[in-house]
C-alpha cells in the first residue's frame, strides 16, 4: 500500500538582525532568560507590532527558491489560543483561507526524480520557550523564556507526495543545504529548522507527526508510523485521524492524546499589520538570487568536467563553492575539487571553523599547482593546508621552512626502502606472497619520509627490490 | 480664586506667552477643583501632583524667554487606556488594577513633547467596552451638566473632565463613538481623526481596525492645536504609515484655516438619522439652518443606519476584543494571584473571572462569532457590510460632492442612571450614527449645539478621508452658532 | 439560537468562568439574535483591503533592544524564567 508523506518545516530566519514584530535580537541563544524582551514581544498592553521589512523579503526569497507564486498584496492573520509560551496568547501569523495572502504558494521541487509540490510559505512569529525543571517527573515545573518569542519563522507545507523515509530524507537535506544557500538561514543551529509530517496510507485517515527533535528521527518516526499503519490495516483497525508524538526513548510515535482537535483557532485578519505591496520586490530578488545548487552541481560536471559525485558535494555548500570558484583555473578544476572535499571540508567541518578560517584562495591555488606539479604530495599537501588554515601561512614559506617539497630523488628512495625492510626482515616473504603486505611496506616508508616521498616511485622501488629477492629465490 | 478655568487652550496658550497667564497658578487651580468636585464627578481615576513642579518650570521657562512648546503646560486628562511611563494603566479593570505601564504612548509622549502637562488618568467604561461609564470597575463618573444622568462614555471621564473645568482638554479614544457620544452629553467637542492620522502605540487594544485616540476640548480650535502637536505618523505604528493608493499627508497643518468658513461648502443632511419632532432632531434641523446661514448648501442624504451596521459594528469589535484581551492571562503581569494548585487554564479562567460583566459577555461573543463555524455567518459578513457601508458613503459624498455629512452625534438627551444598562440592545441603538465613521475610518466630530431640559445637545459632522483639517474649518464655523455656551454649574 | 452548552463551550475556549450564569446567558442571546441583522444584507464575495505600504518603507532590520535592562513592570526580573501553573 502506497504511503503519502507531508511535511511542514519550520524554519528561523537566523541571518536577520531582528525579531519578526520588534527590535529585539533575532539570535536569542546563548542568553539569560527573558532578557532579550521589550514590550511589543511580551505583549504589553498598548504595545503594536513593527514588521521587519528584510523579514517579508528573505521570506519572499524562499518562495521564489521553491519556485512558489507569491500573491501582489500579502496579508497577516491572528491565530487564536492560549499558551504560556505565546505572550498575546495569539500567534501572528499567514493563512491564504480568503485567498492567496501568504509569501508563497503553489510552489514545486525537485526532490530525485520526483516533484514535490509546495502548498504554501507563510511568514509569522516564534512562541518563546517552555523548560520544565524539578528534582522528579512528578515534581517538575513550568518554566517560560519569551527570549525567542517573536523570532521571525518560516513554515513551508508540502503536498504529501513523498513515499517514503528515504524521500523525506533527501527532501530535508535539500531544504537545509538550500536555505543556507541563499542566505536565509543557518539551518545547522540548534532549533533553526524544526519539521512535522503527516503520514496517511491509501484511503486512510492521516496522522500528523509531531515533536521530533531532529532530522534524523522524522525519517525514524515516519518509517514507525507507516509500519504501524500497515499491521493496523492488516489486522483490519481503523486509522484514527490523530495527532502522534515521537518518543525519542522508545523509538515509537504515541497518540498525543491532547485536545487540539477541540481548538478553534479563530483565525481572523491582523490589522495592526498594515497590508504589503510586493510590487516590483520579487523581480529584484530573482535578479540578486544566488545561483541555485542544481544549477551549479551541473555548470560544475559539464563545464568543469567534475565527477557527478564531488560536484554535488561542492556545490550544495555555498561556502565551500565559492572558495572553489575563486581559487579555480582552467587546468585545476579537478584537483582543486577533490582537495576541497576531501580535506578541507574535513578541516572546517563546522560554521564557527570556516568563520576562523584564514585560507586565501590564491594561497589555495598555489598548493594545488605543485601538487599537480607533484612538487608536493598529498600527504604534505593536507599537512601545509592545516598550517594554512589555522596561521594564515603562505604555501611557500611552509614549504621551505618545513621541507615539505617532495623527496623524488632516486637514490634517496631506494634508500628509504632498503632501511624500512632490513628493519622487518619478514616482511619480504610476506610482501612475496600477498600484495597486501606491499602495501603495508609502502605505507612504513611513507611515514619514515613525513609523506615526502613520490609514491609512485616508492612503489617502483619496492617493487624492483621484490624483482630481486624473486631472481635470488631457488625454483620451488 | 481668581484663575479663569474656563477658558480655551488657545486663549491659555497666548496668555502664557504674554505672562497674563502663570501656568503654575493654572495648574494649581485645575487641581484645587479636581480636589473639590471630583469625589463626586469622578473624572479621574488617577491625578498626579507632580504636574505643580512641571508647571513651575514652564513659568521659569517663560521668563527666561525660552521656547513653552505649542501646549504651553495646559493640564491635560488622560484616558486611562493609554499608557504613560511609571503610572498605572487600569483600563478601569480590577485585571490591571495595579498595572503600570513601564513606556509611554506615543501620543502622550508627543503631548509633553509640546509642553502638555498630564494631570491625571481619566475614567472610562472597563477596557472602553460601553457608552455610559456604568461598566467602568471603580464606579461611573456623573455629567456635570445633571448629576443623575449619565455623561456618555466610554470616555465619559475625559469628557466630564473637559466640560467641568478639571483640565482644559483631554485624550480619549473612539472605538464606535467613544468620545463623540460623551462629548455630546457633555456639551464639549469631541473628535476622532481618519484612521491612522494618531498613533495607537500605547493606546491598549480593544476593536484595533476601527479606533482612534480621539481630542476632546472646549473648542474646535483647541482640537486643532493638540492634532498639530501629536498628529502624523509614527514609527512605532505602522498603520499611521502612509497609503501607497492615497499617499495623503498625515501631518497637515489643522489650524491654519480653520476660519475659512463654509462658504461655497456642500453639507449632506443625515436625513434618517433624526426624528424631526424630538430636542435633538430639532436641534440638528437648526444646525442645517446654520449651515445655510453660513453660506453652504445643504441637501438631503440617506445612509443607512440600519441595525445591519450596528450589528457589524458589534461583531466584528466582539471578535478583536476576544482576541486582544486573550493577553491578560496573569502571568506575566496583573494582580497578586498565587498559582499554587492551579491547573495553567483553570488558573488563567479563575484569574479572568475579575473582568466585569459587559467585558465577560464580550468575550463570549468574541470566542463566538469568529469560530470556525460562525465566521461565515458573523464575522466574514461583518467585514463584507463595512465595506458595503465605505462604498455607499463614498458614493453619497460623491454624488453630491459633499465636504461633510451632518447627523445627531446620539439620537437621544442624556439618560438617567440604570436606565438602558439591561438591555444590551437598547445600548447597541445609541451608536447608531458614530459607528458609521469608525467603520468606514472616516474623520468625525461632536460640535455642542444646543440645550434640552438643561442637557446638551451635540451635533455631529463626519468627513471624507484624510479630509480632518477641511472638517475642523467646517466644524469651527457651526460651532461659532452653537447655541449652548459656558461651564455647568457644579 | 445559541444554546446553553455553546455558551458553556465558548467561555471555556476564551478561557471566562463564570458566576452569574443565567443573567450572562440571556444578554448574550439577546446581542447574538441582533446579529442576524446581518442576515438581511446582500454582499458581496470579497472584502477590501486595508492599510497598504510597501515592504521599503516597512522598519529596518537594526537590533533596538528597547527591552534590555529596562524595567518592564512584569512579575519576573530580566534574567528569570517566568513561573507558569501546570500545563494539563
Amino acid at each position: 500500500m502506497k504511503a503519502r508523506i507531508g511535511l511542514e518545516i519550520h524554519c528561523q530566519l537566523t541571518t536577520l538582525k531582528t525579531k519578526l514584530f520588534c527590535g529585539c535580537r533575532a539570535d536569542y541563544r546563548k542568553m539569560d532568560p527573558n532578557t532579550n524582551v521589550c514590550p511589543t514581544c511580551l505583549g504589553l498592553p498598548g504595545s503594536l507590532p513593527r514588521l521587519n521589512g528584510a523579514a517579508v523579503k528573505t521570506a519572499l526569497l524562499i518562495a521564489i527558491a521553491l519556485g512558489c507564486k507569491s500573491p501582489d498584496v500579502l496579508s497577516f492573520f491572528r491565530k487564536n489560543y492560549f499558551y504560556p509560551d505565546l505572550p498575546k496568547n495569539y500567534q501572528i501569523t499567514q493563512l491564504d483561507i480568503y485567498g492567496p495572502a501568504c509569501v508563497g504558494h503553489d510552489g514545486q521541487i525537485k526532490v530525485d526524480d520526483r516533484d514535490v509540490r509546495i502548498s504554501r510559505i507563510q511568514l509569522e512569529e516564534d512562541p518563546g520557550r517552555i523548560v520544565y525543571s524539578g528534582a522528579s517527573e512528578k515534581n517538575l515545573e513550568t518554566l517560560v523564556d519569551y527570549n525567542r518569542a517573536g523570532a521571525p519563522l518560516v513554515e513551508i507545507v508540502t503536498e504529501p507526495d513523498m513515499e517514503s523515509p528515504r524521500d523525506v530524507r533527501i527532501f530535508l537535506n535539500l531544504m537545509h543545504d538550500m536555505l543556507e544557500n541563499i542566505g536565509a538561514s543557518d539551518a545547522s543551529l540548534e532549533g533553526a529548522i524544526r519539521a512535522d509530517a503527516n503520514v496517511s496510507l491509501e484511503g486512510n485517515n492521516k496522522v500528523e507527526i509531531k515533536n521530533v527533535s531532529s532530522f534524523h528521527d522524522l525519517e525514524k518516526a515516519v518509517g514507525y508510523e507507516i509500519m504501524r499503519q500497515t499491521n493496523n490495516i492488516e489486522n483490519e483497525i481503523e486509522i484514527d485521524k490523530e495527532t502522534r508524538q515521537w518518543d525519542e526513548k522508545r523509538r515509537i510515535t504515541v497518540s498525543a492524546r491532547s485536545k487540539e482537535s477541540d481548538t478553534d483557532y479563530r483565525y481572523f485578519l491582523e490589522h495592526d499589520v498594515p497590508w504589503i505591496e510586493i510590487g516590483n520586490a520579487c523581480d529584484m530578488l530573482r535578479k540578486d538570487m544566488p545561483e541555485s545548487i542544481a544549477t551549479r552541481r551541473q555548470r560544475y560536471t559539464a563545464e568543469y568536467g567534475i565527477s557527478d559525485q564531488v560536484a554535488e558535494i561542492l556545490s550544495s555548500q555555498q561556502y565551500f563553492a565559492r572558495i572553489f570558484e575563486s581559487a579555480r583555473t582552467d587546468e585545476n578544476s579537478r584537483e582543486l575539487a577533490n582537495i576541497i572535499t576531501t580535506d578541507l571540508m574535513g578541516l572546517l567541518e563546522t560554521r564557527q571553523k570556516q568563520a576562523d578560517s584564514k585560507l586565501g584562495s590564491a594561497e589555495l591555488g598555489r598548493l594545488v599547482g605543485a601538487m599537480m606539479d607533484k612538487r608536493i604530495t598529498r600527504t604534505s599537501a593536507k599537512s601545509a593546508l592545516q598550517s594554512m588554515v589555522r596561521d594564515g601561512r603562505s604555501f611557500d614559506d611552509i614549504v621551505r621552512e618545513s621541507g615539505l617539497g617532495t623527496v623524488d630523488d632516486e637514490s634517496k628512495i631506494t634508500e628509504l626502502v632498503g632501511s624500512v625492510i632490513d628493519s622487518e626482515p619478514g616482511l619480504v616473504n610476506q610482501a612475496l606472497a600477498s600484495p597486501k603486505a606491499v602495501h603495508y611496506i609502502m605505507g612504513l616508508v611513507m611515514k619514515k619520509s613525513s609523506g615526502r616521498a613520490d609514491p609512485e616511485m616508492v612503489r617502483k622501488a619496492i617493487e624492483s627490490y621484490l624483482d630481486s629477492k624473486r631472481n635470488d629465490a631457488p625454483d620451488q | 480664586m481668581s484663575t479663569d478655568l474656563g477658558i480655551t487652550l488657545a486663549e491659555y496658550v497666548r496668555g502664557v506667552a504674554s505672562g497674563e497667564i502663570s501656568c503654575e497658578e493654572y495648574v494649581v487651580a485645575t487641581l484645587d477643583r479636581i480636589e473639590k468636585h471630583d469625589a463626586k464627578l469622578h473624572a479621574y481615576v488617577s491625578v498626579d501632583a507632580d504636574a505643580v513642579e512641571a508647571a513651575k518650570g514652564v513659568d521659569a521657562a517663560v521668563r527666561a524667554g525660552r521656547d513653552v512648546g505649542a501646549l504651553a503646560g495646559a493640564p491635560f486628562g488622560i484616558k486611562d487606556n493609554i499608557c504613560m511611563a511609571g503610572t498605572r494603566t487600569t483600563c478601569c479593570s480590577w485585571m490591571l488594577e495595579d498595572y503600570v505601564s513601564p513606556y509611554d504612548a506615543t501620543v502622550v509622549d508627543r503631548l509633553s513633547g509640546s509642553g502638555g502637562i498630564v494631570v491625571g488618568k481619566t475614567n472610562m467604561d472597563e477596557f472602553a467596552m460601553g457608552l455610559t461609564t456604568e461598566f467602568a470597575a471603580f464606579g461611573p463618573s456623573l455629567n456635570p451638566w445633571n448629576t443623575e444622568c449619565v455623561p456618555g462614555g466610554s470616555s465619559g471621564g475625559s469628557a466630564v473632565a473637559v466640560s467641568a473645568l478639571e483640565c482644559i482638554a483631554s485624550l480619549g479614544s473612539d472605538t464606535g463613538g467613544s468620545v463623540r457620544n460623551p462629548a455630546s452629553f457633555c456639551g464639549i467637542v469631541g473628535y476622532k481623526p481618519t484612521y491612522g492620522r494618531l498613533s495607537r502605540y500605547g493606546l491598549v487594544s480593544y476593536a484595533n481596525s476601527i479606533e482612534q485616540v480621539g481630542i476632546m476640548a472646549r473648542s474646535v480650535e483647541d482640537v486643532g492645536i493638540v492634532m498639530n502637536a501629536i498628529s502624523g505618523e509614527d514609527k512605532m505604528d505602522d498603520t499611521t504609515r502612509r497609503d501607497v493608493r492615497s499617499g495623503a499627508d498625515h501631518t497637515p497643518d489643522h489650524i491654519a484655516d480653520i476660519d475659512g468658513g463654509v462658504e461655497g461648502m456642500a453639507v449632506g443632511l443625515d436625513v434618517d438619522s433624526f426624528d424631526e419632532s424630538t430636542d435633538v432632531g430639532s436641534a440638528v434641523r437648526r444646525a442645517a439652518d446654520a449651515f445655510e446661514a453660513a453660506g453652504a448648501t445643504v441637501t438631503d442624504v440617506h445612509i443607512d443606519h440600519g441595525p445591519s451596521s450596528v450589528a457589524s459594528y458589534y461583531v466584528l469589535t466582539a471578535a478583536e476584543a476576544g482576541s486582544n484581551l486573550a493577553r491578560y492571562d496573569n502571568l506575566r503581569y496583573g494582580y497578586d494571584m498565587p498559582q499554587e494548585g492551579y491547573e495553567y487554564n483553570a488558573y488563567i479562567s479563575r484569574a479572568r473571572s475579575r473582568l466585569g460583566p459587559e467585558v465577560t459577555r464580550r468575550m463570549i461573543l468574541g470566542g463566538f462569532v469568529p469560530s470556525a463555524g460562525h465566521a461565515g455567518k458573523y464575522y466574514l459578513k461583518a467585514l463584507k457590510m463595512r465595506d458595503a457601508l465605505s462604498a455607499q458613503v463614498d458614493g453619497v459624498f460623491a454624488d453630491g460632492n459633499l465636504a461633510c455629512i451632518l447627523s445627531p452625534t446620539v439620537p437621544v438627551l442624556p439618560f438617567k442612571f440604570g436606565e438602558k444598562i439591561d438591555d444590551p440592545v437598547e445600548l447597541f441603538r445609541m451608536d447608531s450614527n458614530t459607528v458609521l465613521a469608525n467603520l468606514t475610518g472616516r474623520p468625525s466630530i461632536s460640535v455642542p449645539f444646543a440645550m434640552s431640559s438643561g442637557l446638551p445637545i451635540g451635533v455631529q459632522l463626519t468627513g471624507s478621508l484624510d479630509s480632518d483639517a477641511q472638517l475642523l474649518r467646517i466644524a469651527n464655523t457651526i460651532h461659532a452658532s452653537s447655541e449652548s455656551k459656558g461651564a455647568p454649574q457644579l | 439560537m445559541i444554546t446553553n452548552d455553546e455558551i458553556r463551550a465558548v467561555a471555556k475556549l476564551m478561557k471566562i468562568e463564570i458566576d452569574d450564569y443565567e443573567e450572562h446567558a440571556e444578554k448574550i442571546r439577546k446581542m447574538i439574535e441582533y446579529f442576524d441583522h446581518l442576515d438581511s444584507v446582500a454582499l458581496s464575495d470579497t472584502f477590501q483591503r486595508g492599510i497598504t505600504v510597501t515592504i521599503d518603507s516597512l522598519r529596518d532590520d537594526v537590533v533596538e533592544n528597547t527591552g534590555a535592562g529596562a524595567d518592564l513592570g512584569l512579575k519576573f526580573g530580566g534574567g528569570e524564567h517566568m513561573h507558569s501553573p501546570k500545563l494539563r
